[in-house]
This record gives structure tokens, sequence and C-alpha cells, in this order.
């Protein structure tokens, strides 16, 4: 086909096929930043999980060793530090909690365990000297903002020493 | 349609010329891309086989870990023997063994006695190296910290397991 137009391409055309080039790339760039973030939030996530549940398996194993580490504790915030190839629980003092990894805070709560009428544990009733709850929250800053996660069990002195 | 056109000019050099050019630039580009989604596929694939068998491995030593009464580890660190009591005969402890050997993780099992070397089995992958292994034992329980490798691509576990002990 013969083309007769001879005018070529006007600046607001070529500014038009620029601005909208310009908006597509953007739009595919802002993708692969989002994207990018929600894969370090999910590394993030996961390394926090895995961090609380590393915690209370050390709080396990000095409760397996000895009952009295742990009943002999007050309600309140501690820090799991390993002497003597054992893990000890110190009162925490820091109001952060204890920094135990690249950013991220934890805090151990030991706290009074209550069993019910019903002979359940909860959070009412009378303070079962035989079983401790325990609470663990990692903290980490993810972009300005506080993110956390939070792993609650209770400890039983099932082996009655 | 296609309408017969009247204009039997061809294409000059310098058009010719000009397409050659953007269209080697384009095939370069996408051969670039190619070659890149397709080494990244495969470092996926490697990060994913040593992460799988670094899991798998972990996993298998907590399952024997959690009933141990009692574990026993090498001077080295590389040697796990884990004892659990054997309700058949409470006499013979079931002992289970994870050792390092020629940078494989090797398993077995036996009564009584840690399992002799030669009735070791693999627990790894053919092609998965076990680049570090180390135990120790803290409190009630034994802190594993392995780094599996696959090709280029490596997956480190570090995870401490209690034990019932007696």
């Amino acid at each position: 086909m013969t083309r007769h137009n001879q005018r070529g391409s006007l600046i607001i055309e070529v500014l038009v096929s620029i601005s909208m080039a310009v908006i597509f790339s953007l739009a595919i760039g802002s993708l692969v930043g989002v994207n990018n973030r929600l894969t370090t939030v999910a590394r993030h996530d996961a390394r926090g999980l895995s961090l609380a549940k590393e915690s209370m398996e050390q709080v396990f194993a000095a409760k397996q060793q000895s009952w009295a580490s742990i009943s002999g504790l007050g309600d309140g915030k501690y820090t799991i530090i390993e002497q003597d190839n054992l893990f000890q629980l110190q009162p925490d003092v820091s109001p952060t909690g204890e920094e135990f990894a690249d950013g991220f805070f934890r805090t151990v709560e030991v706290k009074t365990a209550y069993r019910g009428a019903d002979g359940q544990l909860g959070l009412s009733g009378e303070p079962d000297p035989n079983v401790r709850r325990l609470v663990v929250t990692v903290t980490w800053l993810e972009r300005g903002a506080n993110r956390d996660v939070q792993l609650e069990g209770f400890i039983t002195n099932w082996k009655g020493n | 349609m296609f309408k017969p056109t009247n204009n039997q000019r061809g294409v000059t050099l310098m058009e010719l010329l000009i397409y050659l050019g953007i269209s080697s630039v384009v095939v370069l580009t996408m051969m670039t891309l190619m070659a890149n989604v397709s080494k990244q596929r495969l470092q996926r694939i490697q990060q994913n086989t040593a992460q799988q068998a670094a899991r798998v491995a972990v996993d298998k030593m907590t399952y024997s870990i959690r009933n141990a009464y009692r574990v026993d580890i090498s001077a080295d660190g590389k040697t796990l023997d884990i004892y659990s009591t054997n309700f058949a005969d409470l006499t013979k402890p079931i002992v289970t063994t994870y050792s390092e050997l020629d940078n494989q993780l090797y398993t077995g099992q036996s009564l009584e006695t840690p399992p002799q070397p030669e009735n070791l089995q693999p627990a790894t992958p053919p092609g998965v190296i076990l680049e570090q292994l180390s135990f120790r034992e803290i409190s009630s329980a034994v802190q594993v910290s392995l780094r599996c490798r696959n090709g280029a691509r490596n997956a480190e576990i570090s995870s401490t397991i209690s034990f019932r002990q007696l």
C-alpha cells in the first residue's frame, strides 16, 4: 500500500507515546518492588517464628533438666542464657527485650498457671505450682513498623522432680 | 487484504543495516534474558534440594531425639548416639546414631549398643554434600547445626531439640 502522508508524527503524539511507555515501565517496576518487599516480609516472618520456637524449646530443655530452675521463678520477663552447658533464665531488665539475633528482639515471660474447678488449665482458678505459663514474643522492625510473633504454652513438672 | 504496491524501490543498504542492527540487539537481549532465567531456575532447584535435604535430616533427628532419655556426643561433635526406651525389652535400649562420613549424613539403629559403622545408611540424598555438622548437648536438649550444599547453593539449619531425659 502506497502511503502519501509524509507529515511524520506530531510532537504531541511523541510525548503521549513516551509518557505511556514511562507509565507502563513504572507500573512494572513498582510490581517488582512490591514483590521483593513481600518476599522480605515473608522471610522475616519465618525467621521470627523459628526464633520464637527455638526459644520455647530452650525453656523446655531447661525445664526437662530441672523443674527447680523454673519453679523458683516469679512472674515476669526473663532472658535465656547459656552457662555451663545449661540454659538458664535470668531476669530481663531491658524495656524492649533482649536482641538475640540481628534485629530480632525476644521477650520470655513466665506466668502463674491456674487450674479451674474442672481441673483444666486456664487463666483463672487456683495457682498450680507444678505448671507455669510461658509466653515468648519475638519482635522486629519492618519498614519502620513493629512486627511480632507470639507463642504461648504451658510447661509442666510431669516428671515430678 | 494485501494490495499490490507500485513501489518497486526495495530497501536501501542503510535500511537493511539498521534493521540488522536493531534485530541483533533484540535477539541478544532476549538470549541474555533466557540464559538468566534458566540459570536462576537451576539455582532455585539446587536451593530447594539443599533445603529439603537439610530439613528432612533435622526432622529425622528430631523424631529420634524427642523420646531420648540420654544422648552421647563424640568429642568432635560429629556423631550423635540417641538412647531411647525399648518397651519390648526394657533392658535393651534402642540406640539411634547420626554421623558424618565422607561429607554425607549416615544413620542407623540397633539395640543396646550403637550400630557399627558398616550398618549405617545414608540419610542425605545423592548429590547433596553435608558441608558442616555439629551436635552439642545443652540442658536437656541437643543443638543441631548442619549445612547442606547442592551445586552452587547451600542451606543451613540450626535447631535446638529438647528430649525427655530420665
